[in-house]
C-alpha cells in the first residue's frame, strides 16, 4: 500500500515537473520563432510572458538544458528592441543557472556587446561574465547560484535589471543562507531610491563581509550625508517619522557644515 | 407588399433585439458569459482582445477627442489627438467672437475699414483672418476626428492580432510538444542531469 503510494508521489511530481518543464519548452520555442521575424513590437509583447516563465525557472529552482537554450533565446529577443541591459542580463541567468559549454562563446559575444552599449568597460563585463560561468559551471547549488547572479548583476548599475532583482528579493532572501551585506545594502539603496550613480560609487567600495544592519552606513563622507538625507525622506514619506527622526540625529553627529545644519533643523521640523 | 411588410417585421425586431445602433442581436446574458483565458493573458491584453470598435463609438468619438486611441491604449497619441482638437475648438472660438465683435458675417470677404484683417492670396484672392482661422481650425477638428478614428481602428486590430497570434502560436506549440515529444526529449535530459 505504502509502495503504491510512494508510485502515485512520484508519478505526481514528475509529471508536475515536466508540465513546468513543457512551458519552458514552448517559451522557447516561441522566442526563436518571433526572433527569426525580428518583429520588434511582437517581441515586446512577449517580454512580460516570458519573464513569468523565467520567475517559474527561478522560484521553482528548476535547473535543466532547456534553460540554458530559453534564456538564450531571451537575450536576443531582447537585443531586437536594443534593451542591452536586460540583453546582459539574460545571459547572466543563463551563465548562472543554467550554462551550456556550447554556448559559452555565443554567450560571451552577447554579453560583452550589450554590456559595451551599457557603459561597462570590456575588461569588466569580461570579469563579470567569467565569475558567473564559473559558478555556473561548478557544483554549486542553485541558492549559490542565484546569490553569485544577485552579486554580478548589481555590478551592472542598471535600472531594468534592479527592478528584476528586486522582484526575486524577498523570494531569495527568505530562502537563502548567501544573503550579503551587499546585496542587503543594495536592496536599501534601492527602496531609499538613491539613484544608479551614488549607488555604484558605494557598492563598488562596499565592505562585503560587514556584519552591520545600518545599511545607510558608508565610509565616505559626502555619500554618508546623501545617503542620511535620503534615508531620512524616505521614511519620512512613508510615514516611519520616529525612524526618520534617529537619522537626523546621526546625521548631526556627523561633520558637518551650516548649512547642513540648517537643513537637519528644518528636516526634524518637518518630522 | 406582403413580403415587405413581413421583411419590415422582422428588421423591426432585429432593431429591438439590438444594444445601440448596430444592427445585430447580443443578448443580455452575454455579460455574464465568462471565457476562457490563455494562461499567462494580461488584463490589459484581454480588455484590448474583447474591445469592439462599433457606430456609436464613432459617435462618442465626435464628441471624446482621441477616443478611438484611448481606446486602443494609445494614451500618447490619443492626448495628442485631444490638444490638437482643443487648438481646433479655441480657434473656431476666436473666429467667431472676431467676426461676431465686427457685427459682420462668418464667411463675408467685403474690405474692413482699416483693412488690417484681410490677407491677399495669390492674384488679389481677399481673405478675412478670421475666416482663415476658422478653416483651419474646422480642417483640424474634421482631420484629428478622421485620424482618430482610422488610425485607432488599424492600431487597436494590429494590437489584437499580435496578441491572438502569441496565445494561439502557443497553445500550437503547446500540442505539437506534448505527449509523444516532450516525454521522448525531456526525462533524458532529467535523468541526465540528475545522475
Amino acid at each position: 500500500m505504502y509502495r503504491l503510494l510512494l508510485l502515485v508521489f512520484i508519478i505526481l511530481g514528475l509529471n508536475t515537473y515536466l508540465l513546468g518543464q513543457k512551458n519552458i519548452l514552448v517559451e522557447f520555442k516561441y522566442l526563436e520563432l518571433i526572433n527569426s521575424q525580428s518583429d520588434a513590437n511582437l517581441c515586446a509583447d512577449n517580454y512580460r510572458n516570458s519573464e513569468l516563465i523565467s520567475d517559474s525557472i527561478i522560484f521553482n529552482k528548476y535547473s535543466t538544458e532547456i534553460n540554458s537554450y530559453f534564456y538564450l533565446e531571451l537575450a536576443r529577443s531582447y537585443s531586437v528592441n536594443n534593451e542591452n541591459a536586460m540583453v546582459a542580463f539574460s545571459i547572466l541567468r543563463q551563465q548562472c543557472l543554467a550554462p551550456k559549454t556550447e554556448f559559452d562563446k555565443e554567450a560571451l559575444r552577447i554579453f560583452e556587446d550589450a554590456s559595451l552599449r551599457l557603459n561597462i568597460t570590456h575588461k569588466t563585463a569580461i570579469r563579470i561574465f567569467e565569475s558567473c560561468n564559473h559558478i555556473g559551471h561548478s557544483k554549486a547549488s542553485f541558492t549559490q547560484k542565484i546569490s553569485a547572479l544577485y552579486d554580478n548583476s548589481i555590478l551592472l548599475f542598471n535600472k531594468d535589471i534592479d527592478e528584476r532583482l528586486l522582484h526575486y528579493f524577498s523570494f531569495y532572501n527568505a530562502n537563502s543562507n548567501y544573503v550579503t551585506f551587499l546585496q542587503y545594502q543594495w536592496e536599501y539603496f534601492n527602496r531609499i531610491n538613491l539613484g544608479n550613480r551614488k549607488k555604484q560609487q558605494i557598492l563598488i567600495s562596499s565592505n562585503k563581509a560587514s556584519e552591520s544592519k545600518d545599511y545607510w552606513k558608508v565610509d565616505d563622507l559626502k555619500m554618508q550625508k546623501r545617503v542620511i538625507m535620503r534615508s531620512e525622506h524616505y521614511y519620512r514619506k512613508s510615514g516611519a517619522k520616529a525612524e526618520a527622526r534617529v537619522l537626523i540625529e546621526e546625521y548631526k553627529k556627523l561633520d558637518i557644515n551650516l548649512v547642513n545644519k540648517c537643513q537637519a533643523v528644518w528636516r526634524l521640523m518637518l518630522n | 407588399m406582403r413580403i415587405l411588410f413581413i421583411i419590415l417585421f422582422f428588421s423591426i425586431i432585429n432593431f429591438t433585439f439590438s444594444q445601440d445602433i448596430d444592427i445585430y442581436r447580443k443578448g443580455k446574458d452575454d455579460n455574464i458569459n465568462t471565457t476562457v483565458v490563455p494562461s499567462g493573458m494580461s488584463n490589459k491584453e484581454f480588455h484590448l482582445l474583447s474591445t469592439n470598435l462599433r457606430l456609436k463609438d464613432m459617435m462618442y468619438a465626435v464628441i471624446v477627442p482621441g477616443y478611438v486611441h484611448f481606446k486602443a491604449d494609445e494614451k500618447v497619441m490619443a492626448y495628442s489627438i485631444l490638444g490638437a482638437r482643443t487648438i481646433g475648438y479655441v480657434g473656431l472660438g476666436v473666429a467667431y467672437y472676431s467676426v461676431k465683435s465686427r457685427e459682420d458675417g462668418l464667411i463675408d470677404v467685403e474690405e474692413a475699414e482699416d483693412g488690417s484683417d484681410i490677407v491677399i492670396i495669390g492674384d488679389g484672392w481677399e481673405v478675412k483672418k478670421s475666416d482663415i482661422i476658422m478653416v483651419a481650425s474646422a480642417t483640424l477638428i474634421v482631420t484629428t476626428y478622421l485620424f482618430d478614428w482610422i488610425r485607432g481602428d488599424a492600431i487597436l486590430k494590429r494590437k489584437q492580432n499580435r496578441i491572438r497570434y502569441k496565445y494561439s502560436m502557443k497553445k500550437e506549440l503547446y500540442n505539437t510538444y506534448s505527449a509523444h515529444n516532450a516525454m521522448s526529449y525531456i526525462p533524458i535530459a532529467q535523468l541526465s542531469i540528475k545522475l
